[in-house]
């Protein structure tokens, strides 16, 4: 009798894993040409975006639109978030500087995380949350009512009249929106440092001179063209490439939405091992 | 232009099954069809928008499929496209819109285009239109905007997709007439028409291509098509014949 369970339970075992197994190799080698295609798409996008960009008609006035409204959507957000971010950032390192009477280092070692990491970081997520979000919604829309067709149809490369602009207005509006941020977060964490620390203008700035150079500017300034780069890459990839109806329009904002914080995150760490690296 | 034996399948459903048929210069066709026999596939690979899996789709005796990204750019700007639903950029005021291929592809000045898109909306009922947007216009006042903007640069193959899907019988009847005034009014110009409303294939075609499982079903002039003793033809029009009298 256990010889005959046991011999059942075998016989089960060998079926499970056999379906299973098929199931799953099915599955996987599915997902791995599926991710091939989607990669081999996403190279010739970003070759035939950056063609355009270098051979295709300059479009000035669509370029200074897009700067225009990556700025204006995503600057109450950064005056704020800036603000906040830099003035809690102070609070917390000045609550743990003071127990080694270091206060006056607050404003060094706040500048110096905003300019090398918060600003670019939350500037980018900022700007795909509010500017990106809408590209994406706005071309997906296009693709929904076949404007994206008709443009087709007209001669008129998509990429050059709806991607160029956006990706060109990510990449002057960020860089600006960073410095934007790190100012306004400057001022967030000199107005804890001195209301709550009692730290003089002074010192404050002395010891932010003493930590911060060229090369975090540099690096700052960096970081935010690759984060705009990104941003308006994958949100135009994502609304150009939208799967048509109501419901492609909200799948492709929300796949926008988090690529672009994935991998603004992932290039921040690429960009930092780099730096450590060459400097 | 001519279908050679194009298959086209999206996954594992095969909407185009060895196609084949040929439209001549000048002519007006229409091409009808129940729905999902697939008219609008036909429809976008005359305009370059989809590519066939297997066959050729042959254009002045040249394959589509072997243009080089300049040449189906040079051939694109050489048609005209009509969406169903008009297709109108909604960033854009109804001017902006009708102006927008010449801006892209001519070098006139404002003035001149102005001038061609005016001319152009009233040919085709359009006169006060020019700062409204798309939004504020009718289904049928989108379609003619549609008409005016695939008319400007004038040119060579004009295609409707579905253009009376939609609309009430008294607009169908305008948009059909409008479809024929301007078959007529632009001399040598090649007209395809998507359409599953058999009425005006059968008055207005020069021929009919009837699709039928992604094969030519009848491709045939009018006459020949009511003559027909076929029993799908015939179904066909007897059914489109009682939704009327519904």
């Amino acid at each position: 009798m256990p010889g005959r369970v046991l011999r059942f339970s075998w016989k089960f075992f060998y079926r499970l894993c056999q379906v299973y197994g098929y199931r799953w190799n099915r599955r996987i080698r599915w997902r791995l040409r599926s991710s091939l295609h989607q990669l081999g798409k996403m190279v010739l996008y970003g070759g035939d975006v950056i063609r355009q960009m270098v051979w295709g008609p300059l479009r000035v006035s669509s370029i200074l639109l897009q700067v225009k409204l990556v700025g204006q959507q995503s600057l109450a957000l950064v005056l704020l978030v800036s603000f906040v971010a830099g003035g809690i950032f102070a609070l917390q390192i000045g609550d743990i500087f003071s127990i080694f009477r270091s206060v006056s280092y607050v404003g060094a070692v706040t500048s110096n995380a905003l300019m090398r990491e918060l600003a670019p970081v939350l500037t980018g997520f900022l700007a795909s949350g509010r500017a990106g979000s809408a590209m994406t919604a706005h071309i997906a829309s296009m693709r929904a009512s076949e404007q994206i067709d008709a443009l087709e149809v007209m001669g008129v490369s998509p990429i050059s009249y709806l991607v160029v602009p956006r990706v060109v207005g990510c990449l002057i509006s960020l860089p600006l929106l960073c410095c934007v941020f790190m100012l306004v977060g400057g001022v967030g964490a000199w107005m804890v440092a001195h209301v709550i620390f009692h730290l003089d203008y002074g010192t404050f700035m002395h010891h932010i001179l003493r930590v911060l150079h060229t090369s975090d500017l540099v690096l700052m300034l960096v970081k935010s063209l690759m984060f705009g780069g990104v941003v308006g890459l994958i949100s135009c990839y994502k609304g150009l490439y939208s799967p048509r109806g109501s419901y492609g329009v909200s799948d492709a904002t929300t796949a926008s939405v988090v690529s672009c914080l994935l991998s603004i995150l992932v290039l921040d760490v690429v960009i930092t091992f780099m730096d450590r690296v060459i400097v | 232009m001519s279908f050679q034996g194009v298959s086209k399948s999206f996954g594992v459903l095969k909407v185009l099954d060895n196609l084949s048929f040929t439209i001549e210069r000048g002519e007006q066709v229409y091409i009808i069809g129940r729905s999902g026999e697939g008219k609008s596939v036909v429809m976008k690979h005359m305009g370059g928008l989809m590519c066939p899996d297997e066959g050729e789709v042959v254009v002045d005796g040249e394959r589509m499929t072997a243009f080089s990204a300049e040449e189906l750019q040079r051939y694109r700007r050489s048609i005209g496209f009509l969406f169903q639903h008009g297709a109108l950029f909604d960033s854009l005021t109804v001017l902006e819109n009708v102006i927008f291929p010449l801006r892209e592809h001519t070098p006139s000045t404002y003035e001149v285009m102005v001038e061609k898109a005016q001319k152009v909306l009233s040919s085709v009922g359009l006169e006060d239109v020019l700062w409204a947007w798309p939004g504020e216009l009718s289904v049928g006042e989108q379609k003619r905007v549609g008409l005016a903007r695939a008319l400007i640069c004038e040119p060579r193959i004009l295609f409707y997709d579905e253009p009376t899907t939609g609309l009430d019988s008294q607009l169908c009847g305008l948009i059909d007439e409008l479809i024929l005034e301007t078959h007529k009014a632009y001399a040598g110009m090649t007209t395809v028409v998507v359409s599953h409303d058999v009425h005006a294939a059968l008055r207005y075609a020069d021929r009919v291509v009837m699709l039928k499982e992604g094969k030519v079903h009848l491709a045939a002039p009018p006459q020949q098509f009511l003559k027909s003793k076929d029993p799908y033809i015939r179904e066909f029009i007897s059914s489109a014949c009682a939704a009327d009298i519904d």
